[in-house]
Protein backbone atom coordinates (compact mmCIF):
# COMPACT_ATOMS: atom_id res chain seq x y z
CA UNK A 1 0.00 0.00 0.00
CA UNK A 2 1.00 3.51 -0.59
CA UNK A 3 0.92 5.41 2.64
CA UNK A 4 -0.71 9.34 2.74
CA UNK A 5 3.05 10.64 2.78
CA UNK A 6 3.45 9.14 -0.70
CA UNK A 7 0.86 10.95 -2.07
CA UNK A 8 2.51 14.08 -2.18
CA UNK A 9 3.22 15.27 -5.45
CA UNK A 10 6.88 16.06 -6.28
CA UNK A 11 8.22 20.03 -5.68
CA UNK A 12 6.86 22.04 -8.79
CA UNK A 13 9.40 24.04 -8.88
CA UNK A 14 13.08 24.53 -8.22
CA UNK A 15 14.05 23.47 -4.95
CA UNK A 16 15.26 26.35 -3.18
CA UNK A 17 18.93 25.19 -2.30
CA UNK A 18 19.47 21.95 -2.84
CA UNK A 19 23.18 20.67 -3.00
CA UNK A 20 23.28 20.65 -6.98
CA UNK A 21 26.47 20.71 -7.98
CA UNK A 22 28.14 22.50 -10.40
CA UNK A 23 27.42 19.35 -12.71
CA UNK A 24 24.37 18.58 -11.99
CA UNK A 25 23.28 22.18 -12.99
CA UNK A 26 24.83 22.54 -16.03
CA UNK A 27 23.44 19.37 -17.14
CA UNK A 28 19.92 19.85 -16.27
CA UNK A 29 18.65 20.70 -19.45
CA UNK A 30 19.69 17.76 -20.65
CA UNK A 31 18.16 16.14 -17.51
CA UNK A 32 14.97 16.94 -18.31
CA UNK A 33 14.96 16.08 -21.61
CA UNK A 34 15.81 11.91 -20.47
CA UNK A 35 12.58 12.88 -18.20
CA UNK A 36 10.70 14.01 -20.84
CA UNK A 37 11.49 10.89 -22.82
CA UNK A 38 11.06 8.82 -20.16
CA UNK A 39 7.22 9.90 -19.50
CA UNK A 40 6.92 9.07 -23.40
CA UNK A 41 8.42 5.79 -22.56
CA UNK A 42 6.24 4.90 -19.48
CA UNK A 43 3.18 5.66 -21.43
CA UNK A 44 3.38 3.63 -23.94
CA UNK A 45 4.69 1.16 -21.89
CA UNK A 46 1.65 0.66 -19.87
CA UNK A 47 0.04 0.96 -23.20
CA UNK A 48 1.85 -2.25 -23.98
CA UNK A 49 1.65 -4.14 -20.11
CA UNK A 50 5.09 -3.69 -20.18
CA UNK A 51 5.60 -3.04 -16.51
CA UNK A 52 8.89 -4.21 -16.49
CA UNK A 53 10.15 -1.20 -18.01
CA UNK A 54 7.95 0.94 -16.16
CA UNK A 55 9.68 -0.53 -12.96
CA UNK A 56 13.16 0.35 -14.58
CA UNK A 57 12.36 3.76 -15.26
CA UNK A 58 11.10 4.24 -11.96
CA UNK A 59 13.97 2.98 -9.87
CA UNK A 60 16.36 5.27 -12.19
CA UNK A 61 14.55 8.00 -11.71
CA UNK A 62 14.39 7.65 -7.62
CA UNK A 63 18.20 7.31 -7.90
CA UNK A 64 18.99 9.77 -10.56
CA UNK A 65 16.28 12.41 -9.17
CA UNK A 66 18.24 12.46 -5.73
CA UNK A 67 21.72 12.67 -7.20
CA UNK A 68 20.23 15.56 -9.77
CA UNK A 69 19.44 17.29 -6.03
CA UNK A 70 15.42 16.80 -6.69
CA UNK A 71 14.87 14.72 -3.88
CA UNK A 72 10.97 14.95 -4.50
CA UNK A 73 11.69 13.27 -8.36
CA UNK A 74 13.02 10.62 -6.66
CA UNK A 75 10.51 9.72 -4.51
CA UNK A 76 8.06 9.67 -7.15
CA UNK A 77 10.59 6.81 -9.55
CA UNK A 78 10.49 5.17 -5.68
CA UNK A 79 6.35 5.42 -5.94
CA UNK A 80 6.55 4.45 -9.68
CA UNK A 81 8.90 1.46 -9.11
CA UNK A 82 6.08 0.31 -6.55
CA UNK A 83 3.32 0.63 -8.70
CA UNK A 84 4.90 -1.28 -11.11
CA UNK A 85 6.12 -3.98 -9.01
CA UNK A 86 2.11 -4.15 -7.78
CA UNK A 87 0.99 -3.60 -11.40
CA UNK A 88 -1.50 -0.90 -10.36
CA UNK A 89 -2.21 0.48 -13.65
CA UNK A 90 -4.15 3.44 -11.72
CA UNK A 91 -0.98 4.75 -9.77
CA UNK A 92 0.97 4.58 -12.79
CA UNK A 93 -0.99 7.17 -14.15
CA UNK A 94 -1.21 9.01 -11.59
CA UNK A 95 2.45 9.21 -10.65
CA UNK A 96 3.37 9.87 -14.52
CA UNK A 97 1.07 12.67 -14.32
CA UNK A 98 2.88 14.15 -11.75
CA UNK A 99 5.73 13.55 -13.56
CA UNK A 100 4.62 15.36 -16.75
CA UNK A 101 3.47 18.24 -14.14
CA UNK A 102 7.13 18.25 -13.12
CA UNK A 103 8.44 18.55 -16.09
CA UNK A 104 6.57 21.36 -17.15
CA UNK A 105 7.38 23.06 -13.98
CA UNK A 106 10.76 22.45 -13.98
CA UNK A 107 11.55 22.98 -17.33
CA UNK A 108 9.65 26.49 -17.20
CA UNK A 109 11.87 27.12 -13.87
CA UNK A 110 14.62 26.88 -16.10
CA UNK A 111 13.79 29.20 -19.13
CA UNK B 1 37.09 5.93 -16.37
CA UNK B 2 34.61 3.53 -17.57
CA UNK B 3 31.47 4.60 -16.62
CA UNK B 4 28.67 2.24 -16.70
CA UNK B 5 24.96 3.03 -16.08
CA UNK B 6 21.65 1.86 -18.05
CA UNK B 7 20.22 5.54 -17.09
CA UNK B 8 21.97 7.76 -18.97
CA UNK B 9 21.05 10.88 -17.02
CA UNK B 10 23.06 9.44 -14.19
CA UNK B 11 26.07 8.91 -16.45
CA UNK B 12 26.22 11.75 -18.27
CA UNK B 13 26.44 13.05 -14.15
CA UNK B 14 29.55 10.45 -13.16
CA UNK B 15 31.44 11.32 -16.18
CA UNK B 16 30.81 14.90 -15.78
CA UNK B 17 32.03 15.16 -11.86
CA UNK B 18 34.54 12.96 -12.33
CA UNK B 19 36.43 15.18 -14.99
CA UNK B 20 35.48 18.20 -12.85
CA UNK B 21 37.78 15.89 -10.74
CA UNK B 22 40.54 15.64 -13.03
CA UNK B 23 39.41 12.24 -14.18
CA UNK B 24 39.11 11.17 -18.29
CA UNK B 25 35.72 9.15 -18.21
CA UNK B 26 33.21 7.85 -20.58
CA UNK B 27 30.08 5.84 -20.24
CA UNK B 28 28.12 3.34 -21.65
CA UNK B 29 24.60 2.75 -21.17
CA UNK B 30 24.94 -1.54 -22.21
CA UNK B 31 26.45 -3.14 -19.66
CA UNK B 32 27.61 -6.21 -22.82
CA UNK B 33 28.96 -3.07 -24.60
CA UNK B 34 30.81 -2.29 -21.59
CA UNK B 35 31.92 -5.29 -21.42
CA UNK B 36 33.28 -5.71 -24.77
CA UNK B 37 34.76 -2.14 -24.60
CA UNK B 38 37.11 -3.31 -22.02
CA UNK B 39 38.29 -6.06 -23.43
CA UNK B 40 39.16 -3.61 -26.41
CA UNK B 41 40.56 -0.63 -24.77
CA UNK B 42 42.82 0.31 -21.93
CA UNK B 43 40.93 1.72 -18.32
CA UNK B 44 42.67 2.69 -15.31
CA UNK B 45 39.03 1.55 -13.63
CA UNK B 46 35.08 0.73 -14.17
CA UNK B 47 32.34 2.05 -12.33
CA UNK B 48 29.44 0.57 -12.87
CA UNK B 49 25.95 0.74 -11.02
CA UNK B 50 24.30 -2.32 -10.12
CA UNK B 51 20.61 -2.51 -11.46
CA UNK B 52 20.49 -2.52 -14.62
CA UNK B 53 18.73 -4.05 -17.32
CA UNK B 54 20.10 -7.43 -19.86
CA UNK B 55 23.12 -7.80 -17.12
CA UNK B 56 23.35 -6.19 -13.24
CA UNK B 57 26.52 -5.06 -12.03
CA UNK B 58 27.63 -7.86 -10.23
CA UNK B 59 27.47 -10.35 -12.95
CA UNK B 60 29.01 -7.55 -15.22
CA UNK B 61 31.83 -6.73 -12.08
CA UNK B 62 32.54 -10.66 -11.94
CA UNK B 63 32.46 -10.49 -16.30
CA UNK B 64 35.61 -8.23 -16.16
CA UNK B 65 37.15 -9.49 -13.19
CA UNK B 66 37.41 -12.59 -14.78
CA UNK B 67 38.10 -11.26 -18.60
CA UNK B 68 40.63 -8.57 -17.19
CA UNK B 69 41.86 -9.40 -13.59
CA UNK B 70 43.70 -6.62 -13.30
CA UNK B 71 41.27 -3.94 -13.55
CA UNK B 72 39.61 -2.97 -10.99
CA UNK B 73 35.56 -2.20 -10.70
CA UNK B 74 33.49 0.11 -8.05
CA UNK B 75 30.37 -0.67 -7.43
CA UNK B 76 27.45 1.78 -7.44
CA UNK B 77 24.16 1.14 -5.61
CA UNK B 78 20.84 2.46 -4.39
CA UNK B 79 20.40 0.08 -1.99
CA UNK B 80 23.11 -0.19 0.79
CA UNK B 81 22.52 -3.81 1.79
CA UNK B 82 24.86 -6.10 3.76
CA UNK B 83 23.85 -9.21 0.89
CA UNK B 84 25.12 -7.03 -2.21
CA UNK B 85 27.60 -5.46 0.05
CA UNK B 86 29.07 -8.96 0.48
CA UNK B 87 28.52 -10.64 -3.12
CA UNK B 88 30.36 -7.69 -4.60
CA UNK B 89 33.47 -7.91 -2.33
CA UNK B 90 33.29 -11.78 -3.14
CA UNK B 91 33.68 -11.15 -6.55
CA UNK B 92 36.82 -9.05 -5.77
CA UNK B 93 35.01 -5.57 -6.36
CA UNK B 94 37.02 -3.44 -5.81
CA UNK B 95 34.86 -0.89 -3.37
CA UNK B 96 31.11 -0.54 -3.21
CA UNK B 97 29.72 2.81 -2.76
CA UNK B 98 25.69 3.97 -2.76
CA UNK B 99 23.77 6.70 -4.03
CA UNK B 100 23.55 9.33 -4.75
CA UNK B 101 27.68 8.96 -4.19
CA UNK B 102 29.83 11.49 -2.09
CA UNK B 103 31.14 12.28 -4.98
CA UNK B 104 35.00 13.28 -3.47
CA UNK B 105 34.60 9.98 -1.94
CA UNK B 106 33.95 7.96 -4.78
CA UNK B 107 36.53 10.00 -6.68
CA UNK B 108 39.32 9.26 -3.82
CA UNK B 109 37.90 5.82 -4.10
CA UNK B 110 38.39 5.64 -8.28
CA UNK B 111 41.54 7.32 -8.04
CA UNK B 112 42.62 4.45 -5.55
CA UNK B 113 41.16 1.48 -7.97
CA UNK B 114 43.41 2.92 -10.81
CA UNK B 115 46.14 3.57 -8.64
CA UNK B 116 45.65 -0.28 -7.68
CA UNK B 117 45.02 -1.05 -11.68
CA UNK B 118 48.27 0.32 -12.38
CA UNK B 119 50.16 -1.65 -10.40
CA UNK B 120 48.38 -4.98 -11.18
CA UNK B 121 49.26 -3.80 -14.88
CA UNK B 122 52.82 -3.41 -13.86
CA UNK B 123 52.65 -6.67 -12.65
CA UNK B 124 51.21 -8.53 -15.47
CA UNK B 125 53.75 -6.91 -17.73
CA UNK B 126 56.49 -8.15 -15.82
CA UNK B 127 55.43 -11.81 -15.67
CA UNK B 128 54.55 -11.08 -19.65
CA UNK B 129 58.23 -9.72 -20.27
CA UNK B 130 60.03 -10.84 -23.18
CA UNK B 131 63.41 -12.66 -22.18
CA UNK B 132 65.93 -9.61 -22.46
CA UNK B 133 63.39 -6.74 -21.36
CA UNK B 134 64.72 -7.37 -17.88
CA UNK B 135 68.12 -9.07 -18.85
CA UNK B 136 70.59 -8.66 -16.40
CA UNK B 137 73.85 -7.17 -16.52
CA UNK B 138 76.20 -10.06 -14.76
CA UNK B 139 73.66 -10.97 -12.99
CA UNK B 140 72.60 -7.35 -11.48
CA UNK B 141 68.39 -6.98 -12.26
CA UNK B 142 67.54 -3.54 -11.86
CA UNK B 143 65.56 -0.79 -13.99
CA UNK B 144 65.81 2.01 -11.39
CA UNK B 145 67.63 5.37 -12.03
CA UNK B 146 70.18 4.29 -9.00
CA UNK B 147 70.67 0.99 -10.44
CA UNK B 148 71.05 2.33 -14.10
CA UNK B 149 73.70 4.24 -12.86
CA UNK B 150 75.32 1.30 -10.60
CA UNK B 151 75.49 -0.38 -14.00
CA UNK B 152 76.89 2.37 -16.20
CA UNK B 153 79.53 2.98 -13.47
CA UNK B 154 80.27 -1.03 -13.01
CA UNK B 155 80.38 -1.38 -16.75
CA UNK B 156 83.50 1.60 -16.84
CA UNK B 157 85.23 0.61 -13.69
CA UNK B 158 85.87 -2.72 -14.41
CA UNK B 159 88.26 -2.23 -17.49
CA UNK B 160 90.31 -0.21 -15.02
CA UNK B 161 92.62 -2.29 -12.80
CA UNK B 162 91.96 0.19 -9.84
CA UNK B 163 90.74 -0.78 -6.23
CA UNK B 164 87.47 -0.84 -5.61
CA UNK B 165 85.62 -0.20 -2.45
CA UNK B 166 81.90 -1.63 -3.08
CA UNK B 167 79.39 0.63 0.04
CA UNK B 168 75.97 -0.65 1.02
CA UNK B 169 73.62 -2.08 3.38
CA UNK B 170 73.45 -5.68 4.05
CA UNK B 171 72.09 -7.81 1.49
CA UNK B 172 72.22 -5.34 -1.38
CA UNK B 173 74.14 -7.15 -3.30
CA UNK B 174 77.71 -5.73 -3.12
CA UNK B 175 79.41 -9.66 -3.74
CA UNK B 176 77.27 -9.40 -7.15
CA UNK B 177 78.54 -6.18 -8.33
CA UNK B 178 82.37 -7.27 -7.47
CA UNK B 179 81.77 -10.38 -9.49
CA UNK B 180 80.13 -8.29 -12.56
CA UNK B 181 83.17 -6.35 -12.14
CA UNK B 182 85.45 -9.12 -12.80
CA UNK B 183 83.38 -10.76 -15.39
CA UNK B 184 83.93 -7.34 -17.29
CA UNK B 185 87.52 -6.91 -16.68
CA UNK B 186 90.47 -8.37 -18.69
CA UNK B 187 90.64 -10.57 -15.69
CA UNK B 188 87.70 -12.84 -16.47
CA UNK B 189 89.61 -15.65 -17.37
CA UNK B 190 91.10 -15.93 -14.04
CA UNK B 191 89.86 -16.92 -10.57
CA UNK B 192 87.52 -14.68 -8.48
CA UNK B 193 87.97 -15.69 -4.81
CA UNK B 194 85.45 -13.87 -2.59
CA UNK B 195 86.37 -13.63 1.75
CA UNK B 196 84.13 -12.32 4.22
CA UNK B 197 86.48 -10.42 7.08
CA UNK B 198 83.96 -11.16 9.49
CA UNK B 199 83.56 -14.87 9.05
CA UNK B 200 87.24 -16.06 9.64
CA UNK B 201 88.54 -15.78 13.06
CA UNK B 202 91.23 -13.26 13.47
CA UNK B 203 93.87 -15.78 13.84
CA UNK B 204 93.58 -17.57 10.92
CA UNK B 205 92.98 -14.50 8.54
CA UNK B 206 96.35 -14.05 7.76
CA UNK B 207 97.09 -17.59 6.63
CA UNK B 208 93.84 -17.32 4.50
CA UNK B 209 94.89 -14.44 2.90
CA UNK B 210 98.76 -14.84 2.58
CA UNK B 211 99.11 -18.88 3.27
CA UNK B 212 101.65 -20.31 5.29
CA UNK B 213 104.73 -22.45 4.90
CA UNK B 214 104.76 -26.03 6.66
CA UNK B 215 105.26 -26.07 10.17
CA UNK B 216 104.20 -22.11 10.76
CA UNK B 217 101.67 -23.00 13.16
CA UNK B 218 100.62 -26.35 15.25
CA UNK B 219 97.93 -27.57 12.48
CA UNK B 220 100.00 -26.30 9.56
CA UNK B 221 100.82 -29.69 8.00
CA UNK B 222 101.83 -28.81 4.67
CA UNK B 223 102.59 -25.41 2.52
CA UNK B 224 98.85 -23.82 1.23
CA UNK B 225 98.95 -20.93 -0.46
CA UNK B 226 96.51 -18.03 0.65
CA UNK B 227 93.82 -16.09 -1.31
CA UNK B 228 96.20 -13.95 -3.09
CA UNK B 229 98.07 -16.42 -4.93
CA UNK B 230 95.21 -18.44 -5.41
CA UNK B 231 93.45 -15.57 -7.34
CA UNK B 232 96.62 -14.95 -9.55
CA UNK B 233 95.80 -13.14 -12.34
CA UNK B 234 92.74 -12.55 -11.05
CA UNK B 235 89.91 -11.01 -8.37
CA UNK B 236 90.10 -10.94 -4.57
CA UNK B 237 86.76 -9.83 -3.33
CA UNK B 238 86.88 -9.23 0.88
CA UNK B 239 83.68 -8.21 1.85
CA UNK B 240 83.03 -6.49 5.66
CA UNK B 241 86.65 -5.34 5.41
CA UNK B 242 85.92 -3.04 8.12
CA UNK B 243 86.45 -5.86 10.36
CA UNK B 244 89.87 -6.71 9.50
CA UNK B 245 92.19 -6.29 12.41
CA UNK B 246 94.42 -3.39 12.73
CA UNK B 247 97.19 -5.19 13.28
CA UNK B 248 96.32 -7.17 9.50
CA UNK B 249 95.52 -4.00 8.06
CA UNK B 250 99.33 -2.62 7.27
CA UNK B 251 99.96 -6.40 5.63
CA UNK B 252 97.56 -6.19 3.33
CA UNK B 253 98.66 -2.30 2.77
CA UNK B 254 102.08 -3.67 1.76
CA UNK B 255 100.83 -6.42 -0.04
CA UNK B 256 98.87 -3.78 -2.47
CA UNK B 257 101.63 -1.28 -2.93
CA UNK B 258 104.70 -3.87 -3.04
CA UNK B 259 102.26 -6.41 -5.23
CA UNK B 260 104.24 -9.19 -3.13
CA UNK B 261 103.29 -10.88 0.18
CA UNK B 262 104.79 -13.30 2.22
CA UNK B 263 103.27 -16.55 3.69
CA UNK B 264 103.08 -16.75 7.70
CA UNK B 265 106.02 -18.81 8.90
CA UNK B 266 107.86 -17.74 5.43
CA UNK B 267 111.17 -15.64 5.04
CA UNK B 268 110.26 -15.13 1.36
CA UNK B 269 108.43 -12.64 -0.46
CA UNK B 270 106.09 -13.78 -3.43
CA UNK B 271 104.74 -11.93 -5.78
CA UNK B 272 101.14 -11.48 -6.70
CA UNK B 273 99.15 -10.26 -9.70
CA UNK B 274 95.24 -9.84 -8.25
CA UNK B 275 92.92 -6.65 -8.14
CA UNK B 276 91.62 -6.26 -5.02
CA UNK B 277 87.58 -5.57 -4.83
CA UNK B 278 86.31 -4.99 -1.25
CA UNK B 279 83.18 -4.30 0.27
CA UNK B 280 81.67 -2.70 3.94
CA UNK B 281 78.19 -1.76 4.90
CA UNK B 282 79.39 0.67 7.86
CA UNK B 283 81.34 3.83 7.22
CA UNK B 284 85.02 3.21 6.91
CA UNK B 285 85.87 7.11 6.75
CA UNK B 286 84.09 7.12 10.43
CA UNK B 287 86.24 4.36 11.37
CA UNK B 288 89.38 5.97 10.33
CA UNK B 289 88.34 9.33 11.73
CA UNK B 290 87.45 6.81 15.04
CA UNK B 291 90.95 5.65 14.17
CA UNK B 292 89.63 1.95 13.66
CA UNK B 293 91.16 1.85 10.02
CA UNK B 294 94.18 2.79 8.75
CA UNK B 295 94.08 5.73 6.72
CA UNK B 296 96.25 4.62 4.13
CA UNK B 297 94.70 1.31 3.61
CA UNK B 298 91.54 3.18 3.38
CA UNK B 299 92.85 5.49 0.77
CA UNK B 300 94.61 2.87 -0.89
CA UNK B 301 91.07 0.53 -1.05
CA UNK B 302 88.95 3.68 -2.32
CA UNK B 303 90.39 4.50 -5.16
CA UNK B 304 86.88 4.05 -6.94
CA UNK B 305 84.34 4.00 -4.83
CA UNK B 306 81.03 2.15 -5.44
CA UNK B 307 77.18 2.69 -3.77
CA UNK B 308 75.13 0.04 -3.83
CA UNK B 309 71.18 1.67 -3.12
CA UNK B 310 69.31 0.02 -1.18
CA UNK B 311 66.09 -1.75 -1.91
CA UNK B 312 63.82 0.66 -0.71
CA UNK B 313 65.32 3.23 -2.83
CA UNK B 314 64.94 1.38 -5.88
CA UNK B 315 61.35 1.99 -6.63
CA UNK B 316 59.70 -0.74 -8.44
CA UNK B 317 62.82 -2.63 -8.75
CA UNK B 318 61.42 -4.86 -6.06
CA UNK B 319 58.93 -6.42 -8.08
CA UNK B 320 61.24 -7.39 -11.08
CA UNK B 321 63.60 -8.62 -8.47
CA UNK B 322 60.92 -10.33 -7.16
CA UNK B 323 59.33 -12.06 -10.66
CA UNK B 324 63.53 -13.14 -11.33
CA UNK B 325 63.26 -15.02 -7.62
CA UNK B 326 59.73 -16.15 -8.55
CA UNK B 327 60.99 -18.13 -12.09
CA UNK B 328 64.18 -18.62 -10.40
CA UNK B 329 62.75 -20.92 -6.86
CA UNK B 330 59.58 -22.35 -9.11
CA UNK B 331 61.91 -23.68 -11.78
CA UNK B 332 64.35 -25.17 -9.25
CA UNK B 333 61.62 -26.35 -7.04
CA UNK B 334 59.17 -27.21 -9.98
CA UNK B 335 56.02 -25.25 -8.49
CA UNK B 336 53.39 -24.40 -11.10
CA UNK B 337 53.93 -20.15 -9.47
CA UNK B 338 54.14 -17.35 -12.59
CA UNK B 339 53.75 -13.96 -10.52
CA UNK B 340 52.19 -12.04 -7.85
CA UNK B 341 48.85 -11.07 -7.12
CA UNK B 342 48.78 -6.89 -7.21
CA UNK B 343 47.75 -7.15 -3.24
CA UNK B 344 50.88 -8.78 -2.70
CA UNK B 345 52.42 -6.73 -4.85
CA UNK B 346 51.65 -3.46 -3.17
CA UNK B 347 52.86 -5.05 0.35
CA UNK B 348 56.03 -5.74 -1.85
CA UNK B 349 56.20 -2.66 -2.95
CA UNK B 350 55.66 -0.76 0.03
CA UNK B 351 58.01 -2.82 2.68
CA UNK B 352 61.07 -1.56 3.81
CA UNK B 353 63.29 -4.38 3.15
CA UNK B 354 65.88 -3.88 5.83
CA UNK B 355 67.61 -7.01 4.35
CA UNK B 356 67.54 -5.57 1.14
CA UNK B 357 67.56 -8.15 -1.68
CA UNK B 358 68.74 -10.83 0.31
CA UNK B 359 65.50 -10.75 2.36
CA UNK B 360 63.44 -10.17 -0.63
CA UNK B 361 65.23 -13.61 -1.80
CA UNK B 362 64.04 -15.69 1.24
CA UNK B 363 60.63 -13.89 1.21
CA UNK B 364 60.21 -15.36 -2.12
CA UNK B 365 61.94 -18.81 -1.41
CA UNK B 366 59.37 -19.32 0.88
CA UNK B 367 56.32 -18.07 -0.27
CA UNK B 368 57.20 -20.13 -3.28
CA UNK B 369 57.32 -23.29 -1.35
CA UNK B 370 53.93 -22.34 0.87
CA UNK B 371 51.67 -20.99 -2.05
CA UNK B 372 48.72 -22.82 -3.08
CA UNK B 373 48.06 -20.63 -6.46
CA UNK B 374 49.90 -20.03 -9.08
CA UNK B 375 50.28 -16.04 -8.46
CA UNK B 376 51.88 -15.66 -4.59
CA UNK B 377 48.97 -13.69 -2.68
CA UNK B 378 49.64 -11.43 0.76
CA UNK B 379 49.07 -14.90 2.72
CA UNK B 380 51.82 -16.39 1.20
CA UNK B 381 54.14 -13.82 3.04
CA UNK B 382 55.86 -13.77 6.63
CA UNK B 383 53.60 -12.03 9.50
CA UNK B 384 56.33 -9.34 9.53
CA UNK B 385 55.42 -8.26 5.81
CA UNK B 386 51.65 -8.96 6.01
CA UNK B 387 51.29 -6.95 9.08
CA UNK B 388 53.39 -4.17 7.60
CA UNK B 389 51.12 -1.60 6.82
CA UNK B 390 50.62 -1.00 2.91
CA UNK B 391 50.14 3.08 2.49
CA UNK B 392 48.20 2.52 -0.70
CA UNK B 393 46.13 0.36 1.12
CA UNK B 394 42.15 1.66 0.56
CA UNK B 395 41.83 4.30 3.26
CA UNK B 396 38.80 4.61 5.12
CA UNK B 397 36.30 7.64 4.05
CA UNK B 398 36.31 9.84 6.87
CA UNK B 399 33.35 12.13 7.77
CA UNK B 400 33.53 15.20 5.96
CA UNK B 401 36.74 17.30 6.34
CA UNK B 402 37.29 15.33 9.97
CA UNK B 403 41.16 14.63 10.42
CA UNK B 404 41.73 11.78 12.33
CA UNK B 405 44.95 10.07 13.16
CA UNK B 406 46.20 6.90 11.35
CA UNK B 407 45.28 4.28 13.94
CA UNK B 408 41.61 5.79 13.88
CA UNK B 409 41.41 5.54 10.18
CA UNK B 410 42.75 2.08 10.13
CA UNK B 411 40.25 0.80 13.33
CA UNK B 412 37.23 2.73 11.26
CA UNK B 413 38.21 1.41 7.95
CA UNK B 414 38.60 -2.41 9.60
CA UNK B 415 34.79 -1.52 10.89
CA UNK B 416 33.66 -0.84 7.88
CA UNK B 417 35.08 -4.18 6.51
CA UNK B 418 33.61 -6.30 8.97
CA UNK B 419 30.41 -4.32 8.81
CA UNK B 420 30.59 -4.95 5.01
CA UNK B 421 31.71 -8.44 5.57
CA UNK B 422 28.64 -9.30 8.16
CA UNK B 423 31.37 -9.86 10.31
CA UNK B 424 32.83 -12.38 8.19
CA UNK B 425 36.69 -12.34 9.50
CA UNK B 426 38.07 -14.88 6.66
CA UNK B 427 36.66 -12.68 4.51
CA UNK B 428 37.55 -8.85 5.88
CA UNK B 429 40.89 -10.34 6.24
CA UNK B 430 41.01 -11.62 2.56
CA UNK B 431 39.92 -7.71 1.94
CA UNK B 432 42.02 -6.50 4.41
CA UNK B 433 45.17 -8.48 2.83
CA UNK B 434 46.04 -9.09 6.73
CA UNK B 435 46.48 -12.69 8.65
CA UNK B 436 42.66 -13.44 10.42
CA UNK B 437 44.74 -13.82 13.69
CA UNK B 438 46.00 -10.13 13.44
CA UNK B 439 42.02 -9.12 13.02
CA UNK B 440 41.50 -11.30 16.03
CA UNK B 441 44.30 -9.54 18.10
CA UNK B 442 42.82 -6.21 17.14
CA UNK B 443 40.26 -6.14 19.82
CA UNK B 444 37.71 -4.07 18.18
CA UNK B 445 37.44 -5.68 15.43
CA UNK B 446 35.65 -8.20 17.98
CA UNK B 447 32.79 -5.73 18.18
CA UNK B 448 29.86 -6.20 16.59
CA UNK B 449 29.17 -4.99 12.79
CA UNK B 450 27.54 -1.85 12.85
CA UNK B 451 25.43 -2.76 9.97
CA UNK B 452 23.70 0.46 8.99
CA UNK B 453 26.93 2.19 8.10
CA UNK B 454 28.12 0.17 5.04
CA UNK B 455 30.39 2.28 3.70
Amino acid sequence: MISDDDEKPPSASMPAAPARSKAATALLPKFIGHRQRDATDIRSALDRGDYQTISRLGHNMRGNGASYGFPDLGALGERLETAAHQRNEEEIRKQLAALEDWITNVGSALT
Amino acid sequence: MLVVDDDPSMGELLCAELAERGFEASAETEPAKALATVQAERFDAVLTDLHMEGMNGLELCERIVAARPELPVVLLTGHGTLDVAVAALRLRAFDFMTKPPDMDALAASLERAARHGRLADEVRELGEAAPGETEPFEGIIGASPPMRELVQLVGRVAAVDAAVLIRGESGTGKELVARALHERSKRRGAAFVALNCAAIPETMLEAELFGHVKGAFTDARSDRPGLFERARGGTIFLDEIAELHLALQPKLLRALQERAIRPVGSDREVEVDVRLVTATNTDLANAVEKRQFRADLFYRLNVIEIAVPALRERGRDVLLLAQHFIEHYARTMGREVVGLTPACAAKLTTYPWPGNVRELANVIERAVVLTRSTRLTVEDLPESLREHATPSAPPVAVDGEELVPLDEVERRYIRRVMAATGGNKTLAAQILGVDRRTLYRKDWAEKPPDSKRLL
